[in-house]
Order: C-alpha cells, then structure tokens, then sequence
C-alpha cells in the first residue's frame, strides 16, 4: 500500500465529512461550506488524475480503502456511512472525469430527508451519475430477506420457472378459443411508422408535481358522492390517508392536507380530519418523530406551524424545547415576526435556558406588549435579559419592572428611568415613596429610588419631599428619620434653593441624628454649589 | 474441498489477484492462494465436466461458461472490485484450463498487476503468451466486439431480472389486494433493476412479451405491460424518475380491478346498470388498497390517480393514463384472452387504429404505432419459403431452420399469429446462433 496514497484517500474523505457535517450546521450555501466543497473537489481532481479512480467500500464498521478503516460507523457526524450500508450501498467508485456538479449532488443526497419511498441508493441511481458507480446488493435479496431458508428456495425455484419456460420449446394457448378479426378494422395508414416525437415530458411532470393536491382533492370530492357506498370508502380511505400521513411525519403533505380541507366543512369526515391532524396526540407523535430526524424539517416546518391556532402552535414548539430540540431555536425569528401572540405564549411555557434562546432570537422584534406577555416568567435571567433587549422600553414597561420581584430587574427600570428623564412615571415612583411597602425595600433601594425621584422630578417633587421633612408631613410612616434622611438627600439632588432655610436649620438641629445633620449639610451645600454656578 | 460454484470461481480470481497486490509472489500466502486456485479450478470443471472455464465480462456482469454469475450479499464487494479491474485492463475474457499451469497464472497475476498498476505503460495483457490461459483484451475501439458475448451478458441478466420480477410481483400484487402491507422501496428497488435490464437489453425485450400471453394473471400483464412501457418511454425520451412512475402504474395501478369478481372483468356482452355501478368503485378500491404501501409520496399519488384514471373507458385526461391506455390496451391484445386468441400484433395494431380518439389518444396511439414499426420486436411470421421468423429488432430477425435459430436480416413476410406459431419466439432470443 502506498503511504502518500493512504494519506490522500484519508485527507478526501475527511474533508468530505467535514463538508456534509458543516452543511447541516449551517446551510449548504455558507461561505464555509462552499470553501470546503471546492476543496474536496480539488482533492478528487488530482487523485482521480493521478490513480484513475478511488474504490470506497462501505462495510458494517465503516467506510474502508484497500481494507484499511478510513472512518468508523456509530459516530453522528459520519451517519451518511451508516445510511449507505443501510440502504444498501456497498462500494462507491469515483472516477476519472468527475465533475464537480456530480460530487456536490452526491454530497448534496446526505443533507437531505429521503422520500418515504426511496432511499439512498434508488436516489443514487435516479441521479444516473456517470462518474461515481455504485455496487450494490441486488433487490431480490431484499426482498427475500424475512423469508426462511425453505421460502428461499420456493422464490429461487420459480425464478428458474421463468428461465425454463423462456427456453421451452412451445408456449402454451387455450386450445377452444378462435382467432378471428373483427370487421370494419382499418388498415394502417401508409407513413403511420415515419418517426414521430412528443412533447410529453412536461405534462408529465407537472403531473407528477400535483399528484398529491390531486389525489386528495378527489377523495374530497367522492365525499360529496350521492353514493352511500362511494362515500363511506372515501371516508374511510382518508382516515387511512391520515394515518399515514402521520406516520410518515412528512409536514408537508400535513400542510398539503391541512389547507385543502376547510376550516368548517360540511362534512364530518373533513372535520374529524381536520381535528385529527391538529390534535394534542399527533402534536406529540410529530414532535417525536421530528426530533428523532438526522435531518432537520425544512422550510414546511413554518408553513406547519401556519396551520396551528396559537395555542396549538405554542404548545407544538414547548414540546420540542422540552425534549432538549435545539433545532428549532433558528426558526424562533419567522415564527416570531409572523406568529407573536403564538410565540409569546411559547415564552411563557419555556424553561430558562430555552426562554432565552427565543429571546435572543427575538432580537429585532421583541416589543413592549410582548415584553409584558413574559414579564412574569418565572426565570429571572429571561425577565432581565427581555427588558435589556428593548431598546425603547415603554412607561407601562418600566412600570411592570419596577414591580418585578428581582433587585437587578427593578435596578434596571430604575436606571434607565433616571437616564431617560421619565416624568411619566412620577406618579409610580412617588406613590411607591408614600406606600407602607417603601420600607421592605432594603435601604439601599430605598435610596436609589428616591435619588431618581428627585432627578426625574426636580421642582415638581420638591414639595413632595420637603413634606417629609416636617415632622407633622410624615403622618404615620414608621421610619420617620429614614424618610427625613432620604428627604434631605433628594432636596440636594433638586438643587432648589427654596429648601436652603429648612436644611440649614436641620443641619445644625442637636435633636437630629449625625447622619440626618450631615445628609442636611451636604445636601445645603450642593444647592449652594449650585446655585453659584448658575450666577457664574 | 468443498462444492464449487461460478461465483466462488470468480471470488477466488478476485482473492487470488488481490492476493498479489498485497504480498510478494515468493511470500507463503501467495503460493498457497495460487495452489488452492488452481485446486478449486480444477474441481469446478471437473463438476461442470468440461475442460476448461470461460469467463466473460461486459459492463458489470460476469459469466462463466455462458452463465450470468451474480453475487451474493457477502461477495458484491470483490465482484464489484474484480468487475472495475477488469475493465480498467480492458480484459474482455479469460479462458482457463482445468488444469491451467502454475507458472501461467503466475505470469498472467504479473501481467495483471502491472496493466492494473501501471496504467500509464504497455498493456501486457494483451501480448503475453500462456498455454493453459487466454485473455481476450480490447484496448481500442477499433477491435472488434465478441457481440455474442455481449449479447448473452445482456440476454442473461435481462432474463434474471425479469424472472425475478415476475416472481416477486406476483407475491407483492397478491398481499396488497389482500390488503396486506409491503415494502414499498424494495418495490422500487426492484423497479430501477427492472428499467435498468429493459435498457440494457434493448427493443429485443419487447420479444418477452409473449411469455404470460396465456397467464390468466394480471401482475403477470403488469410486468409485461412494464417492459412495453419502459421502451416506449426510452423512445419518447422521459427521464428515469418518468420511467419508474410509469412502470408503477402498470405494476399497481390495477389492483383495483383484481377485487371485482372475474366473471365481470371477463363479461364480453353489455353490462347491467348494478354492474356498472360495481365496476365503478373500482377506484376506490385501488385507493384503498394502494394505501397498503405504505407511504404517500407523489410516486403513489400518481399511482392512485392513474388508477382511477384508467378505470373510465373514455380517453384519458391523465398525461400517464394517456400513454398507459394505449400500452395496456396493446398488451391486451397481444395476449390470450378467455374469450379469443392474442392478435398478431400487426392485427393489434389495426385494431387499436380503428378505435382511435374514441377510446385513447390519437396522437399517443400514433407514436405508440410508430415506435413498435411494421415489424415490433417478437412479432412471428414466415419468410417467403415458409420458414418460420421472429423479428428481434429493427435490424434483424431470427430465422428457424434446422431446429437452430440463425440471425438474417431478410424482411419478414407473412404474420402468424402466436399460437399457429410452430416454436416458442422467445426461444429466438434465447438461442440465437
């Protein structure tokens, strides 16, 4: 075996599961993904130049090259082995003379769902490549597979029926029957055998492109049959439909279905349907069976998701987070811009980590009504993590902030309220200072709450805090001295020199606490400060 | 040692070769490989009581002594190698003596090697001289072709795959009106395998068809039908994806008809209003039983519309019901009904003519017409001496004289209808000289 030649085999398929591996990551058309596949291609192009062809042999332990295990079965990021082997593939050559169309279509097989029907190796052949040849175990080995060594036999023993009875010397006739032509048969117009082409190819396809809609547009319309019997088999043929529908978890024929059958039908059968496709149970099963694709739902999973009420729809996408599916997280964005009353109720029935996910998918749209649809979640980081993503946070917002259990949260509303002067909000902050509740702040809160009072407030709440400072304004608030304290604090923040008799005086009152009679001083000072440079 | 077979003959070159690659000539293993080749060479023609074996490959096939040799499940890998070596050394042949020397196989393990390995060098192959083991090697395209050896590669595997078509349609066809589920990739599985054989073997496929003109079954006419299809497409230039959807229609799209009761398939007289309205459920059937692969994907939708399509004896307006009327009313007519004799097809032809625009359309019916030409492939006559003829395709016929079927290319002259036909036609395929 040729070392250097080992080492190119190794680098081509390493490159190539790199490539299909970053395809589903991202998407086949990242800048990442095309460098990679141009490079696969370029390795292709100077081995196959140099040896003619690359055998590849695909075995139950993996993929191999002149009997070495070049990559082994049973790790995901090289499953597309595993689905070669399972479906049958055995060997894959690659030869002179492939292009780099052929690899990427190649390549392109293991980023796509198989068809309910098909399997890599009916795709192979449907693609017909001319450089990459594919051996593979014939079908009637398939097809015998389940049968027992006796049954083996019977099959083989009427295969070579067949043969004996292409090679026996007379075929067989009903001996009672007469040959006779009927009358008034024409004969074959003169140049009926001249070539003739058709056009058919297109008829045909877009026969084959509409069979779906077809089919089941005319079992709809049997169910309107005047014919009992016709209309129970249609009945009963779409249930069935249904059921394989679902089983196949293919959304878009769901969708298919879904937007031909009308929302208030007629007929039972249609509802029952209906009711069927979209019912907690087929939710369940869907999201089981999607979360279990190696590939992930294109783009039919939005148009499934359209097909949902949403309730239904928040419900759907909560169980695929449950489950740990973080596929769907990409897919938060659409949703989100065209489903926002659906994702908001999504918000709320998300765990932290998955809450934050949608958040952060929800970057450019998160608005203030839908922050206030999860302003209640019970995860602190997703309620802080919302209102700091909000670039304008409404009044009515910093409001639902200023209430919200968390420090840091209410800290937030409290900041951006002073940064952004929101006199709006006076009411609440002053109708807070005035409540019994203001002192099951910590003082430090209780502290910032007042400063930005008095910044946001200014003359409009000077009177407002010069009432706590007269022992008969405070009425019956308990922490008398706190408030006075705090009072003094916010009277220096207003600057109004109004208030320089009354701190004045407070500052020297043997009767105060050292810190009120402090708090008074600087406060004075402040306004003095002040009030100097507004001559200046 | 134990029994021998033409696939074990054909590992063993295949482990024999490799062998050879890996390991010096002088080394233990390659003696022993060597030794236990000739061993099992000699015990194969000794069991097939000749004196020699032939090889043969075209394309991916392998025959020995004019058998198609398949692998199985556990070999396709070193057939698959041994098939790409051979046709990178351009070795068309080999012909081995039982008791083929050591020192030949040596030198023709060498020359292998050094054609598979030095691709850039002289062919050895082609030159290297051994008693008791030929190579037939063709490196341009200017030599000439064995066309007998290709013809009976592609004769061979045409007829295993049809044979095994027929078999296992017939099982597939029969569960799904009992209404029991199958496989539906194995299906098409076997479906591609099918196409790709029609292919391979050409219009002379057609010549098949008279092999269930007297089964009463009707997935035997499906696999017929198919084969009919599969040209007619080809001719039409449908692509492969067209190709398998057709042959599904014919294989299924007429499950429906096996659930009505035989006497009313087989009434040639008019029908009765209840029987009409009997035979129209028959696309509900269909639908229904067709659910039982399991799968809707577009392959079966269309399968389902096309059944339904089929059952109106008005002309289609289904683009593959179209193309399908005509095929399966022509298949129809070249097989033995309860109540009359195949037509020649000359005579089917005629008969489908006449009935044009009414039951099929006219423009189909016409390339349909075309396509087949005034002597189809399989039809039967005589010469002008009365000797009986089968034509093969539009180049040549097959000419019985002497119990041997020799290959002209005289046109035929008289038609004969298949059951005055003195010899099974399809032998002239088979046992061409």
């Amino acid at each position: 075996m040729n070392v250097e030649t080992l080492k190119q085999t190794q680098e081509i398929v390493t490159v190539m599961t790199a490539v299909i591996k970053s395809a589903r990551l991202y998407h086949p058309g990242h800048r990442s993904v095309r460098e990679m596949m141009a490079r696969v291609n370029e390795l292709f192009q100077a081995y196959l130049q140099a040896q003619t062809y690359l055998e590849l042999e695909i075995d139950s332990e993996g993929l191999k090259w002149e009997g070495r295990t070049l990559l082994r079965t049973g790790e995901m990021e090289v499953d597309y082995v595993f689905r070669l082997y399972r479906d049958a593939i055995r060997m894959a050559t690659f030869l002179e003379g492939l292009t780099a169309a052929e690899l990427e279509t190649f390549l392109d097989l293991f980023l796509k769902e198989c068809p309910h029907d098909q399997d890599l190796a009916t795709l192979c052949w449907e693609e017909d490549f001319n450089h990459i040849e594919f051996a593979m175990v014939e079908a009637f080995h398939r097809f015998m597979q389940q049968d027992s060594d006796e049954e083996k036999k019977v099959l083989l023993d009427e295969v070579e029926n067949w043969m004996n009875l292409c090679r026996s010397d007379r075929l067989e006739h009903p001996a009672h029957l007469s040959y006779r032509m009927e009358a008034g048969v024409e004969p074959l117009p003169p140049g009926i055998f001249q070539p003739l082409s058709l056009s058919l190819s297109d008829a045909l396809n877009h026969s084959r492109a509409a069979a779906m809609e077809e089919c089941i547009e005319r079992l709809l319309q049997t169910l309107e049959s005047p014919n009992p019997s016709l209309v129970n088999e249609a009945a009963r043929n779409l249930g069935k439909l249904a059921r394989i529908i679902l089983a196949q978890a293919d959304l878009g024929q769901m969708v298919r279905i879904l937007n031909l059958l009308s929302l208030s039908s007629p007929l039972d059968a249609v509802n029952e349907l209906r009711q069927q496709l979209t019912s907690e149970e087929t939710l369940e099963r869907l999201v089981v069976q999607l979360s279990q694709r190696e590939i992930w739902a294109g783009l039919e999973f939005p148009l499934f998701c359209n097909c949902l009420s949403d309730d239904d729809l928040a419900a759907f996408l909560a169980r695929f987070a449950r489950r740990g599916e973080t596929r769907i997280r990409p897919l938060y964005p659409t949703l989100l811009r065209f489903r926002p009353e659906a994702l908001l109720a999504l918000g709320h029935m998300l765990d932290g980590p998955e809450a934050l996910a949608l958040l952060a998918a929800s970057k450019d749209f998160l608005t203030d009504e839908q922050y206030l649809g999860i302003a209640d979640h019970p995860h602190r980081e997703v309620r802080l993590t919302a209102l700091r993503m909000l670039e304008q946070p409404s009044d009515q917002v910093l409001a639902w902030a200023l209430e919200d259990p968390e420090k840091d949260i209410r800290f937030f509303a409290l900041s951006t309220i002073g940064r952004e002067n929101r006199k709006g909000l006076l009411p609440v902050l002053t109708g807070l200072i005035k409540s019994d509740s203001f002192f099951d702040k910590a003082p430090e809160e209780r502290e910032r709450w007042v400063v930005v009072t008095s910044m946001v407030g200014r003359k409009e709440v000077e009177d407002f805090f010069l009432a706590f400072m007269e022992p008969k304004g405070l009425l019956a608030l308990p922490r008398a001295d706190d408030m006075r304290f705090l009072a003094a604090k916010a009277l220096g923040i207003i600057g109004s020199e109004e208030a320089l008799p009354l701190l004045e005086r407070e500052s020297k009152r043997l009767t105060n606490t050292p810190a009120m009679r402090q708090s008074c001083s600087i406060s004075r000072e402040l306004i003095r400060k002040k009030a100097r440079k507004g001559r200046e | 040692m134990s029994e021998t077979s033409a696939s074990g003959l054909v590992t063993r070159l295949y482990t024999l070769l490799r062998t050879h690659e890996i390991y010096p000539e002088d080394n233990d293993t390659a003696v022993r490989t060597r030794q236990e080749f000739i061993a099992y060479l000699r015990q194969f023609c000794e069991g097939e009581s000749l004196s020699d074996a032939v090889l043969d490959h075209y394309a991916e096939h392998f025959m020995v002594n004019n058998r198609l040799v398949k692998p199985d499940m556990t070999s396709l890998s070193q057939f698959a190698r041994l098939s790409l070596r051979f046709k990178k050394n351009f070795l068309k042949k080999m012909r081995l003596e039982k008791e083929c020397l050591e020192v030949d196989l040596l030198a023709f393990i060498r020359a292998f090697i050094h054609d598979w390995t030095m691709v850039k060098e002289r062919r050895m192959l082609s030159w290297v001289h051994l008693p008791s083991l030929k190579c037939v090697v063709k490196l341009t395209e200017d030599e000439a072709e064995d066309e007998a050896r290709i013809y009976q590669a592609k004769l061979s595997n045409f007829m295993d795959i049809l044979s095994k078509m027929l078999v296992s349609h017939l099982r597939t066809f029969q569960d799904i009106v009992d209404g029991k589920n199958i496989d539906v990739l194995v299906s098409r599985r076997l479906i591609q395998e099918f196409i790709s054989a029609v292919h391979e073997f050409g219009p002379r496929s057609l010549g098949f068809i008279a092999l269930g003109a007297a089964d009463p079954r009707e997935a035997v006419h499906g696999v017929l039908r198919a084969i009919l299809a599969v040209q007619f497409a080809h001719h039409l230039g449908l692509d492969k994806r067209l190709q398998e959807d057709l042959v599904f229609s014919c294989l299924y799209g007429a499950v429906g008809v096996e659930s009505m009761p035989k006497e009313l398939m087989n009434k040639a007289g008019n029908l009765t209003e209840d029987e009409r309205r009997q035979l129209g459920s028959i696309a509900s059937r269909s639908f229904e039983a067709l659910l039982h692969l399991g799968a809707f994907t577009p392959t079966i939708a269309l399968l389902i519309n096309v059944a339904a399509a089929l059952e109106s004896s008005q002309v289609s307006d289904h683009p593959f019901g179209r193309i399908l009327q005509v095929v399966r009313a022509y298949e129809s007519l070249v097989s033995h009904r309860p109540y009359r004799l195949a037509f020649h097809p000359v005579h089917a032809m005629q008969l489908l003519w006449t009935d044009r625009d009414k039951k099929m359309d006219g423009a189909i019916l016409k390339a349909f017409i075309a396509f087949l030409g005034a002597y189809p492939p399989g039809s039967t006559w005589l010469d002008k001496d009365g000797h009986p003829m089968v034509v093969l395709d539009a180049a040549q016929s097959a000419l019985l004289r002497d119990n041997l079927w020799h290959p002209v290319q005289a046109l035929p002259h008289k038609p004969v209808p298949l059951h005055l036909f003195p010899a099974n036609p399809i032998q002239a395929l088979v046992r061409l000289q």
